[in-house]
């Protein structure tokens, strides 16, 4: 059997990168590739630690190893320290990442059609019907009043501010939030 | 092409105008989105040769009275199959995109088909894997996809819940209504019994004020009536009409109360029977709360429906009808004065009862979270002790409590107003219909005892024209709790009975497992295991190694077949799972689970719970073998101490000895162990390890540890890892290989070491 070696025990560590040395790159597949201190990622993945409330902060940078597992190479601190550039491509892989149809106008929510809330509503990505099943599980609001719609089959709708929503959709929404 | 979405028309025609043989195609998907995000039609198929996207936008447009898809083109791309070798599902947070692997002139690529919302991923999975397998020319198995359409068989619409085999569209209420009706058939004397009682007393609600007003006043009192100065047969009369009223009403509740038991212990044992014969996904799916709802408070407005609104809806007709006839009878001018009057605080009602819903619903919401916020803090006592954080919840439980009482008091303030004005309203109309009525007394056009019914009738008028405005809603709020109960009384269960199960003999199943090509999620676009194969010969001692959320457990569940995989077949000495009666494969299966439960009961009953004609000596030396005797003796009664909810406490490992015992007593042909000695202390484990390999002789074991040396012993290891097989072969095997299984051993081994060595 091996030696036991410290690194197998090892207590894993915040790593904040040096985003001087992050060049990433950005394939026709539209997936990232990383240079770092003199190691190459061929296939990178950047996750929001907190996709609510930072979005431009705090986010990790992992790999895919051979065995189809990411693993966190460090965490970027600050999208803005980096060069216009990079963080234009990081920004737009993120947004491709996380991004949910915004609801920006409700027409109508019929309730309690055997118990399916059927929203028919704007979004960004076009005109929806959404049944809904249990609202009281599927409509989650946070702290910061971020609104998650999500539909019976598990697809996702984001309200970003309900304060901002207009009056006539907000009274349709506010019985179920 | 059965699968998975049909082709309309104009993308059919897209198609053969580009030359594509559709009669060819094997499957068909529809994505819904574009690059940039936003809805777009996407149809992927597939025929032997290439992959064909055409996008463009499905309209609806209405012709008549009905519908039809039109398809508005957009683009058009083809992938052959020489070229295109494999499709994946690429993830991100809410949407995915289908992503091929290109082989061009040597060079390997990768590149976007399509873009799809998450809830697609699951479909576009089994699109992917099917076109994987038509490219390597391996053999398809629809069957798992003909079990689980997610169309409605009857008018062709999807289903808004996959998980839920109910279509909103084509249940109509009146059929809820007669369907309901059906349920209560049996009770059909004691409905008509009630009806009866209540018309009588409805009658007799309109005709007692006669006799202490136009009866008293103009036939007793009046010189010139029949019945002048009999004042003792007047209340005689009206005593008489009241003593029988009383006797109806004590009739009608005794019937009342007998019929409403009865209806509400048969709504609720039949949902409760219903519910208890669906599969594990229909539990985890829904929230225990709303479970629990359905078979008290929705039975509970049901039962309302048979025996409180449907007779009060026809008493409350008769009422207003026979009030209303009496008084045109009297005087027509008084009549209109009172309806109108009615009709105004009727419509102010309507009007505030709609504005006021939005307040309720406040203080419900309110109240929800007030109360999960109780709950949090009840059970989380410990934590918050722990952490000295008593002020904070305290500050939390009052902001949630401030919340309650703002709803409240925005209600009550709003319900106060109005009850204030509509009082006013009432008063002032009954002034002035007093006012007019003895002008019409004075001048002679009406008696004074008929304006004193007219009176009453306008105060008796308000209750049932109350009742009749919101029937409607009551209606349909019983009409929706129907609904939901006829919902678990016609879901299909998921994982299903075999129509036709296979025979096993008397000795049961020997225990050949053997999984193929296996694949499950529990969530859409999340896969639990992937493509899984492997086999488990009967009487080996099969080790299940891996790291948390690696699927350990779900393999098990199908296995044991709570539920079904999205893909692939299990078999059990060649039967598939899917052809063995339930019965059948729970009697020669045992698992002792990491998540284990105990019933209200006594302990004697818990062990037994797999066989209850299981004998006292059997359920001790299940106990024994699960070396759970010896703190059964301690407990305070023995084997017929309670336990489970609001019974003695059990710790982590006490319970889990139980459930061994629970498993053992079955004596399986096949025993899972789960986690099965993960809250013990070492010496119980070793012990329970004894038990466990005497047990072994003559069955197959199927075992999941952390702890690698519980299974050293074992004939087989399997390392699972992301859904997938990694590693398998004998302890010795394994370490040789150097691989996963060696780097956990390794690391466990020398973790125990440096433990020692502190």
């Amino acid at each position: 059997m091996n030696e036991y070696k410290v690194e197998d025990f090892a207590i894993d560590t915040l790593r904040i990168l040096n985003v001087n040395e992050l060049k990433f790159t950005r394939r026709d597949s539209g997936y990232l590739y990383l240079e770092y201190q003199g190691n190459t990622y061929e296939e990178i993945s950047l996750t929001r630690l907190q996709p609510f409330f930072c979005l431009d902060t705090y986010i990790s940078v992992a790999f895919r190893n051979d065995e189809e597992e990411w693993i966190e190479i460090g965490i970027i601190k600050d999208l803005k320290d980096m060069n216009e550039e990079q963080r234009q491509l990081c920004t737009d892989y993120l947004n491709f990442r996380y991004y949910i149809p915004i609801i920006t106008k409700i027409y109508s929510i019929k309730d309690n059609r055997m118990g399916y809330l059927f929203v028919d509503a704007e979004t960004t990505a076009g005109h929806k019907k959404i049944a809904v099943n249990d609202w009281w599980t599927n409509f989650r609001i946070n702290n910061s009043g971020i609104l998650t719609v999500t539909d019976s089959d598990g697809n996702k709708y984001q309200i970003p501010d309900l304060d901002r929503i207009d009056r006539s959709s907000y009274r349709k929404l506010e019985l179920f939030v | 092409m059965k699968y998975f979405d049909t082709l309309t028309e104009g993308v059919k025609e897209a198609l053969e105008n580009r030359g594509v043989d559709t009669e060819k195609l094997l499957y068909c998907l529809k994505c819904d989105m574009n690059g940039e995000g936003l809805y777009y039609d996407t149809y992927l198929v597939f025929d032997e040769k290439s992959l064909y996207s055409v996008s463009g936008y499905d309209r609806m447009v209405q012709e008549k009275k009905k519908y039809r898809t039109e398809f508005e083109f957009k683009e058009y791309a083809e992938y052959k199959m020489t070229e295109l070798k494999e499709l994946y599902v690429d993830r991100y947070r809410h949407t995915c995109r289908l992503m091929g692997k290109l082989e061009i002139n040597g060079q390997e690529a990768k590149a976007c088909i399509s873009r799809f919302s998450s809830g697609f991923s699951e479909k576009t999975e089994q699109f992917s894997r099917r076109f994987n397998m038509t490219v390597k020319k391996e053999e398809i198995d629809d069957t798992p996809l003909a079990e689980n359409s997610p169309y409605c068989p009857k008018c062709g619409q999807k289903y808004p819940d996959p998980n839920r085999k109910f279509c909103p569209y084509c249940v109509k209420r009146s059929s809820i209504f007669k369907r309901l009706m059906g349920l209560f058939g049996e009770y059909r004397a004691q409905v008509i019994t009630i009806f009866a009682l209540m018309v009588f007393s409805a009658l007799l609600g309109v005709i007692s004020p006669y006799f202490g007003t136009a009866f008293l006043y103009d036939r007793v009192l009046d010189a010139a009536g029949e019945f002048y100065g009999k004042i003792l047969f007047a209340i005689l009369m009206m005593a008489g009409f009241k003593l029988v009223a009383e006797l109806f009403g004590l009739i009608y509740g005794i019937v009342f109360t007998k019929a409403n038991c009865k209806v509400m212990h048969k709504l609720r044992t039949t949902v409760f029977a219903a519910m208890e014969k669906l599969s594990l996904p229909f539990f985890t799916s829904k929230q225990t709360g709303s479970l629990m709802t359905r078979v008290d408070r929705d039975a509970g407005e049901v039962s309302e429906m048979f025996a409180n609104i449907m007779p009060s809806f026809v008493i409350c007709t008769i009422k207003i009808v026979s009030m209303v006839l009496l008084m045109f009878m009297m005087s027509p001018i008084l009549a209109v004065f009172v309806l109108a009057m009615t009709a105004f605080l009727m419509f102010s009602e309507i009007f505030f009862i709609k504005g006021q819903r939005r307040f309720w619903r406040g203080i419900n919401l309110s109240n929800r979270k007030m109360n999960s916020n109780l709950n949090d803090s009840v059970n989380g006592h410990r934590v918050i002790k722990a952490f000295a954080r008593e002020e904070q919840e305290t500050e939390r439980f009052g902001h949630n409590v401030n919340a309650v009482r703002s709803a409240e008091y925005a209600a009550r303030s709003r319900g106060s107003s109005f009850e204030i004005m509509q009082n006013t309203v009432f008063s002032v109309g009954g002034a002035l219909l007093t006012m007019f009525g003895y002008y019409l007394v004075v001048t002679g056009q009406i008696g004074l005892g008929e304006l004193m019914l007219l009176i009453s009738y306008f105060g008796m008028m308000a209750d049932p024209m109350y009742f009749l405005i919101w029937a409607g809603d009551d209606i349909s709020r019983c009409l929706d709790a129907a609904s939901r109960i006829f919902e678990i009384m016609d879901s299909v269960p998921t994982v299903k009975p075999p129509q036709n199960p296979a025979v096993i003999g008397t000795d049961g199943l020997k225990g050949d497992i053997s999984l193929k090509n296996v694949s499950f999620e529990y969530e859409a676009g999340v896969p639990v295991l992937k493509d899984m194969s492997l086999d488990i010969k009967a009487g080996q001692f099969y080790g299940i190694v891996g790291k948390t959320g690696a699927g350990k457990s779900t393999l098990i569940n199908l296995i044991s077949r709570l539920f079904d995989p999205t893909n692939g077949n299990i078999t059990i000495d060649g039967i598939n799972v899917r052809d063995i009666a339930f019965a059948d494969l729970r009697k020669n299966i045992g698992i002792v689970s990491q998540e284990t439960y105990i019933f209200m009961g006594t302990v004697a009953d818990n062990i037994r719970y797999a066989r209850p004609d299981a004998t006292m000596e059997e359920v001790v030396e299940a106990a024994k073998n699960a070396n759970a005797h010896d703190f059964i003796l301690k407990l305070p009664d023995g084997y017929d101490t309670t336990i489970g909810s609001g019974g003695a406490d059990l710790s982590g490992g006490e319970r889990q000895r139980i459930s061994i015992a629970r498993a053992l007593i079955q004596k399986p042909n096949i025993l899972i162990l789960d986690e099965a000695t993960a809250s013990m202390d070492t010496r119980t484990e070793r012990k329970i390890q004894n038990a466990i390999d005497n047990l072994k002789k003559g069955r197959t074991v199927i075992a999941i540890a952390h702890r690698l040396s519980t299974l050293r012993e074992a004939d087989t290891l399997c390392v699972i890892e992301n859904g997938e097989v990694k590693e398998r072969g004998t302890h010795d095997e394994l370490i040789r290989m150097k691989g996963k299984y060696f780097e956990l051993y390794r690391l466990q081994a020398e973790a125990l070491k440096t433990i020692s060595m502190d």
